[in-house]
């Protein structure tokens, strides 16, 4: 699968939303919003996993938390990423009422 | 709970046959009826199954093995396990078999030590499995710096379970059970019935050298040196985040792994964190345990005991009006036992961080007769140092909420004369074990055994 832009994942995603969460693929890298990696390690949450730059191989999934905030969890490869991006959560819900 | 993923049970012993290495064993998929076809019990390709070593005092997993499991079908276009016997782990006759690999994670570096290692079938009957102890053994494998195994074994927990949950019936002692005053009802003292003696678990068994887990590779000869006590846990994850995809018999992973279950000390969860915390504390690390403390500290069963066996436990009865702590329980399950406590010579002790993890002192030798109630029965290379098959634990861990390890504590603390009953009646019994790794013994056939 070709590697998506932010704006093509917003689109490309709005139609197939039926809740605020969303599997697809996409390139780790979200320019534009502020992140936080973390993976769970033996001993709990860490503040970064391994593999957090590059090509994304394999599916991510989406879980907006907090439509207010913006906050959003991605999760892909064994990491799981969190952006604030309250335009694009804002879409994302927008997406499962149909606008 | 899904079995796949339940940490059902943890040993850990000084190898009886090779001293100077330690071994672990971690069950999952517990309570299996050995005739268990079509669909034969396997590990769950998706879980990330780990065992955790503390060697520093700090409850968080300074080495960790990781065990990654995949399954593979030969035919799809047969229901059939296997298509004829199964002579070999390459057998053309079978087709569901899994592999696994092994990755040692230690000072924030992942080293695979091994992969595609085959598991051993399921024990099916004499037809499919007919030489199934040469099979098992085939699926010992010596790997860099570790002898592993994993595949289905016979549980080697003992235990009444149906009794123990009908209410706290102890069977030993239940002509005292205060039966709810439920008319007609006459329970007369029996032995124990052994509620898993027919069933089947599957095991990650590892056997690794001293000084692979314990701090700055200790080879152990101190029973008081510090180094010498590791704390040990197991646990088994699955990624954070899963779509089903409606239709398509698929779904769709991803994210880090989250865990879902953990295991120490036999039956801490069971006995002492309340239902509504149970999920909660197999998400949490033992390093977070102070939080789960009062339940050990005051556990709910030691307060059941004087109710349900009325006059039985006077002085456990008069020790919890008085509202104190049990410190016994906490430093057995929580902290580990000082030195001096016991005997001069015996600690396995971890430090003040309260965390359930199982303790063993790498320097104490295995017993070379061994007593099945371990450390209260005078056997300081049994449970709670760590836990060997043979470890009635049942009992051993009634009869210390019952008040028989108060006294290391309180000395004016004297144990009630039930006490000397107080367990299900068991003693392993028929439990089958081997004298070579992985230890634990040959699964129960699903020809052989009624369900």
């Amino acid at each position: 699968m070709e590697p998506m832009t932010r704006r093509g994942f917003i689109s490309g995603t709005a139609a197939g939303l039926a809740a605020a969460g969303v599997a697809i693929a996409m390139p780790s890298q979200m320019a534009g919003a502020s992140t936080a990696a973390r993976a769970t390690t033996s001993n709990g949450p860490a503040t970064a996993g391994p593999g957090a730059s590059g090509p994304l191989d394999g599916p991510l999934i989406a879980h907006v938390r907090d439509v207010s905030s913006g906050e959003i969890s991605l999760f892909a490869g064994e990491r799981e990423i969190v952006i604030r991006d309250r335009h694009l959560a804002s879409r994302l819900a927008g997406a499962t009422r149909g606008r | 709970m899904d079995p796949t993923a339940d940490s059902a049970d943890l040993y850990a012993f000084v190898s009886p046959d090779d001293p100077g290495t330690v071994t672990v064993i971690a069950n999952y998929v517990p309570l299996q009826a050995p005739a268990g076809g079509p669909n034969f019990y396997e590990f769950s390709p998706d879980v990330l199954y780990a065992i955790h070593v503390s060697n520093d005092g700090s409850a968080r997993s300074n080495v960790t093995y990781e065990f990654r499991f995949e399954s593979v079908l030969s035919d799809p276009t047969t229901f059939l396990y296997n298509s004829g016997p199964i002579a070999s782990l390459s057998s053309k006759t079978w087709n569901r078999r899994q592999f696994y690999s092994v990755t040692r994670v230690a000072d924030g570096k992942a080293t695979e030590l091994a992969k595609n290692l085959p598991c051993p079938p399921c024990n099916i009957g004499p037809l499919s499995t007919p030489d199934y102890p040469r099979l098992a053994q085939d699926a010992v494998h010596r790997i860099s710096g570790a002898t592993v195994f994993a595949g289905q074994r016979a549980d080697a927990f003992y235990v009444d379970l149906g009794s123990i949950f009908d209410l706290g019936d102890l069977r030993p002692i239940e002509e005292l059970h205060a039966t709810f005053a439920i008319p007609g009802l006459k329970l007369k003292s029996a032995k124990g019935v052994d509620s898993t003696l027919h069933v089947n678990v599957h095991s990650i068994a590892i056997r690794v050298p001293i000084g692979e887990l314990t701090n700055g590779g200790y080879g152990g000869g101190d029973v008081l040196d510090p180094r010498s006590t590791i704390g040990i846990w197991t646990t088994a994850s699955r990624r954070a985040a899963t779509v089903r995809h409606a239709g398509a018999a698929r779904v769709t992973q991803s994210g880090p792994f989250v865990q879902e279950s953990r295991l120490g000390n036999p039956l801490f969860n069971e006995v002492l964190v309340p239902l509504a915390r149970k999920d909660f504390w197999n998400s949490q690390y033992p390093a977070g345990d102070a939080q789960f403390s009062r339940g050990v500290t005051h556990p709910e069963l030691a307060s059941l005991l004087p109710v349900l066996y009325p006059g039985a436990f006077p002085n456990l009865a008069a020790f919890n009006a008085s509202g104190a702590p049990r410190a016994d329980l906490a430093a057995i399950l929580l902290t580990g036992i000082p030195a001096g406590v016991v005997s001069a010579g015996f600690q396995n002790n971890t430090g003040t961080i309260m965390a359930d993890m199982l303790r063993l002192n790498v320097s104490i030798p295995a017993a070379a007769k061994p007593n099945a109630l371990g450390v209260v029965g005078g056997d300081v290379a049994g449970y709670p140092n760590g836990r060997r098959l043979v470890d009635d634990v049942v009992s051993i861990e009634l009869r210390a909420i019952a008040g028989v390890t108060l006294p290391l504590v309180d000395k004016a603390f004297t144990p009630d004369k039930a006490i000397a009953d107080v367990g299900d009646g068991l003693t392993g019994a028929g439990t089958q074990l081997l004298g070579v790794f992985p230890y634990i013994g040959t699964p129960h056939s699903g020809y052989a055994t009624p369900a």
